[in-house]
C-alpha cells in the first residue's frame, strides 16, 4: 500500500532486489574502495545489496573522473546517502527533466546557478522573492545609485 | 477336394480325442486357459495406463520407472528456477547501471542535489522571462 504512495523509482524493483547477489561487508572491501567510499562507512551495514553494488560500480569508475568531479563526489556522497529514497527519486526525476532540455537552456540554468551561489547569503532569498532569475545574467548596473539592490545587475 | 477330405478327417480325429480326455486334464486345461486370459488383460491394462501417463501430472510418482520421472521433474524445476534467477540478475544489472549513471551525474554535475530537490527554486531558475 505504501509503495503506491511513493514516487516511481523510490525503491528498487523486487526483481532487482532478488537478482542482486550478496555484496561484501565493509571490512571485506579493498583499501582503495574504502578510501573512495569512506563517507559511506557508517551507512554501509544498513545498505541493501542493490545500493552497495551501485556504490561499488561508482567506486570502480572513480579514477576516470576529473579532479573537480572527484572533489564533488566526496563532498556530496555523505549528504546524498542521508536522503530518503523519495528525496533521491525526486532529485533523479528533476535531473532527468533538466537533462531533456535543449543545450542552450541547460547552459542558462547552470550560469544562473553559478551567479546565484556567488551572491551573499543575506541577498539570495530577496533576489528569489523580488526578481525573475534572468536578473542573474543581466550585465552589471551602470550606477549603484540607480538600483535599490546595490549588488545586483539590472535586467534588460 | 482332397484338402477338404483331409480337413474333415483331422476334425473327426480331434473330436474323438476330446471325448477320450480325462476330467483332470480337462480342468487343468481350463485353469491354464483362465490364467492365460487374465495375464492378457493385465498387459492391456498396463499399456493403457502408460498411454495416458504422459498427459497426467504425477507429483509423487511411485512404482517401477517412477524414479526417472521424479528426477526429470526436479531437473525441470531447477532449470525453471535458474532461468528466473538469470532473468532477475539481468534486470538487476540493468537497473543498477541506469540508476548509477544518473546518480554519478548528480554527484559530479554543476547542479548539486540540494538544488535538484528544491522544485520551486528549479522552476525559478528555468524561467526564461525577463523582468518588466
Amino acid at each position: 500500500m505504501l509503495a503506491c504512495l511513493l514516487p516511481a523509482g523510490a525503491t528498487p524493483p523486487t526483481t532487482a532486489i532478488l537478482g542482486t547477489p550478496p555484496q561484501p561487508e565493509w571490512p571485506a572491501l579493498s583499501a582503495s574502495q574504502k578510501k573512495i567510499l569512506a563517507p559511506l562507512e557508517n551507512e554501509w551495514a544498513r545498505m541493501e545489496h542493490v545500493r552497495r553494488k551501485q556504490w561499488l560500480t561508482t567506486a570502480s569508475r572513480y579514477q576516470e573522473l576529473s579532479k573537480t568531479e572527484k572533489e564533488r563526489v566526496q563532498k556530496r556522497m555523505h549528504d546524498w546517502v542521508k536522503l530518503t529514497p523519495e528525496q533521491r527519486a525526486r532529485a533523479r526525476d528533476n535531473y532527468r527533466e533538466i537533462n531533456r532540455l535543449p543545450d542552450e537552456q541547460k547552459d542558462l540554468i547552470k550560469k544562473k546557478w553559478s551567479a546565484y551561489k556567488q551572491l551573499p547569503d543575506d541577498e539570495k532569498q530577496g533576489v528569489r522573492e523580488r526578481h525573475k532569475s534572468a536578473i542573474l545574467l543581466a550585465p552589471p548596473q551602470p550606477s549603484p545609485a540607480e538600483s535599490t539592490d546595490t549588488s545586483l545587475p539590472v535586467a534588460q | 477336394m482332397n484338402e477338404e477330405r483331409q480337413a474333415y478327417r483331422i476334425r473327426q480325429a480331434l473330436n474323438h480325442g476330446l471325448q477320450e480326455i480325462s476330467p483332470i486334464s480337462a480342468r487343468r486345461l481350463e485353469a491354464a486357459r483362465h490364467l492365460a486370459l487374465s495375464r492378457q488383460k493385465q498387459s492391456i491394462g498396463t499399456l493403457a495406463t502408460a498411454g495416458t501417463a504422459t498427459a497426467d501430472w504425477q507429483p509423487l510418482p511411485s512404482g517401477e520407472g517412477s524414479s526417472g520421472n521424479g528426477i526429470k521433474q526436479i531437473l525441470a524445476i531447477c532449470a525453471l528456477l535458474f532461468g528466473m534467477w538469470l532473468s532477475f540478475y539481468w534486470h538487476s544489472d540493468q537497473y543498477i547501471t541506469e540508476v548509477e549513471a544518473v546518480d554519478s551525474a548528480l554527484l559530479t554535475g554543476d547542479l548539486p542535489p540540494d538544488v535538484l530537490l528544491d522544485n520551486e527554486f528549479l522552476e525559478w531558475l528555468k524561467d526564461d522571462t525577463s523582468e518588466e
